[in-house]
């Protein structure tokens, strides 16, 4: 068995103590780079929060767009891309509406995990 | 720079300015990055016209810059030049030395501007940029002013001929960036078809910045002191530049001000309309913001990449590309019914 705490504990742990403590004591000047290490390590936390569920959600929804297995995201993807490119997502064609729902829902999926508060910004 | 840098470089800045000597005052590094390096000179002539004290940025090539990029501030000095020759607001350009024998790489000097150009300061309800209704009317006034500069030009050689519909060349552009990239990208390519589909046919191509926003330009307690970051400069659609001031992803968490998070979109469009001459057409402006958010989305992955590169470990551009989600859901929203 591995060792706890486990990465999302020991992730937890240095952001707050860059919050508490690092934050408040360290120099004007190096303030910024202390948010951004914030900023990373929430990113890395909600990452690994989610885990494997939003890729297994996209593999599934790309695998019914495509009519064939996606296991390989980058492969699927590209796939993806030259339907759209070639027109499939225009207004009047008959995938629009699926193509549309499944580009909603991964961008949903990766701006919750890179940037959550824009969620709420956007709908307003 | 050492000892006989700083003479050779008295020397060279006494003759271009016509004086029988130059001391250096003041001699610091601003900043370097890869590509250039920005010194901060305070120089005192003896005579001539120029007599007397002078704050000046010496902007040099980097000295690691290799031969590809040997004619960069001569470019950017010539770009200045003609700018500032019809009034836009940047730093005076004053002496370029293309002579490697002065620091060993080409340089220029120029005047030295005051305030600050940082986004998240210029959008607070603080004295630090002036009046807000005259800093976006300004900020209108000074983008028709570039825009007056049309091609061709004998000056600006080094600038790619505008060939073709300006926002079709920046599609294919972008298809092919993401066509060698190693990450597909689908949710840009929704937003590139979006764009082809939409595509204003060519109009007056003109000098666009091509980065002009809150962020790239200074201003202090009386208002805008200076444009930045030419480094994109070239030949466009003029409303490329008006769509890219005003998208919602450059207004640093001020969406309610939509004119670079700074003023008003009639603010902005009237100081704009009344050095050109001409109405902007408001309805294009969408589209060209559309445009804003899928080239910002195309930049901050190519920025990320030099850090996942190895490159260039930052973790600056490493956060850069956590920026890309939120783009690609902004494109969404504003392509969502035709």
């Amino acid at each position: 068995m591995r060792e706890r705490p486990d990465p999302l504990d020991l992730v937890v742990a240095v952001r707050n103590v860059l919050k508490a403590k690092i934050l408040p004591a360290v120099d004007p000047s190096l303030k910024m780079d202390v948010l951004m290490a914030m900023n990373a390590l929430a990113i890395a936390e909600r990452q690994i929060s989610a885990g494997a569920a939003p890729l297994e959600a996209e593999r599934a929804s790309l695998e019914a767009l495509l009519g064939a297995p996606a296991d390989d995201p980058v492969a699927a993807n590209r796939a993806l891309s030259a339907r759209l490119r070639q027109g499939d997502g225009d207004p009047g064609k008959p995938d629009r509406a699926a193509l549309r729902a499944h580009l909603e829902a991964v961008a949903r999926a990766r701006l919750a995990e890179s940037n959550p508060r824009a969620l709420g910004k956007a709908a307003g | 720079m050492n000892e006989t840098e700083r003479t050779a470089l008295s020397a060279f800045l006494a003759s271009a300015a016509g004086a029988s000597r130059a001391t250096i005052l003041d001699l610091k590094l601003l900043s370097g990055g890869a590509v250039q390096e920005n010194w901060r000179l305070d120089i005192d002539f003896a005579d001539g016209p120029f007599a007397g004290a002078h704050a000046l940025v010496l902007r040099c090539d980097s000295p690691t810059a290799g031969v590809a990029i040997s004619h960069g501030r001569a470019e950017e000095f010539v770009l200045l030049k003609a700018v500032f020759a019809v009034g836009v607001t940047v730093p005076e350009p004053l002496w370029l030395c293309t002579d490697r024998s002065v620091i060993g790489r080409p340089f220029f000097a120029m005047r030295r501007i005051s305030g600050t150009a940082a986004g998240h300061v210029l959008v607070k309800d603080d004295g630090f940029r002036g009046d807000r209704v005259a800093l976006a009317e300004r900020l209108g006034a000074e983008l028709a002013r570039i825009h007056s500069i049309r091609p061709p030009r004998a000056d600006l050689p080094f600038l790619p001929e505008p060939e073709g519909v300006p926002a079709q060349v920046t599609i294919a552009a972008h298809r092919a960036f993401l066509d060698r990239h190693h990450t597909p990208y689908p949710a840009l390519e929704w937003g590139l078809r979006w764009l082809e589909r939409h595509a204003p046919p060519r109009g007056e191509v003109t000098l666009c910045h091509r980065d002009f926003r809150t962020g790239n330009y200074m201003a202090d307690a009386a208002g805008l002191t200076g444009i930045l970051d030419w480094e994109f400069a070239g030949w466009s659609d003029p409303m490329e530049d008006i769509g890219w001031f005003c998208a919602r992803c450059w207004r640093f968490g001020r969406n309610d001000r939509e004119a670079g998070g700074i003023g008003a979109r009639s603010d902005f469009y009237r100081g704009y309309e009344e050095v050109s001459g001409r109405p902007i057409d408001t309805g294009i402006i969408r589209y060209w913001e559309v445009m804003a958010h899928v080239t910002w989305a195309i930049v901050a992955i190519q920025q990320a990449e030099r850090h996942l590169s190895g490159a260039e470990e930052s973790l600056l551009l490493a956060l850069t590309g956590h920026i890309v989600p939120e783009l690609e859901w902004e494109i969404l929203r504003m392509t969502e019914t035709d």
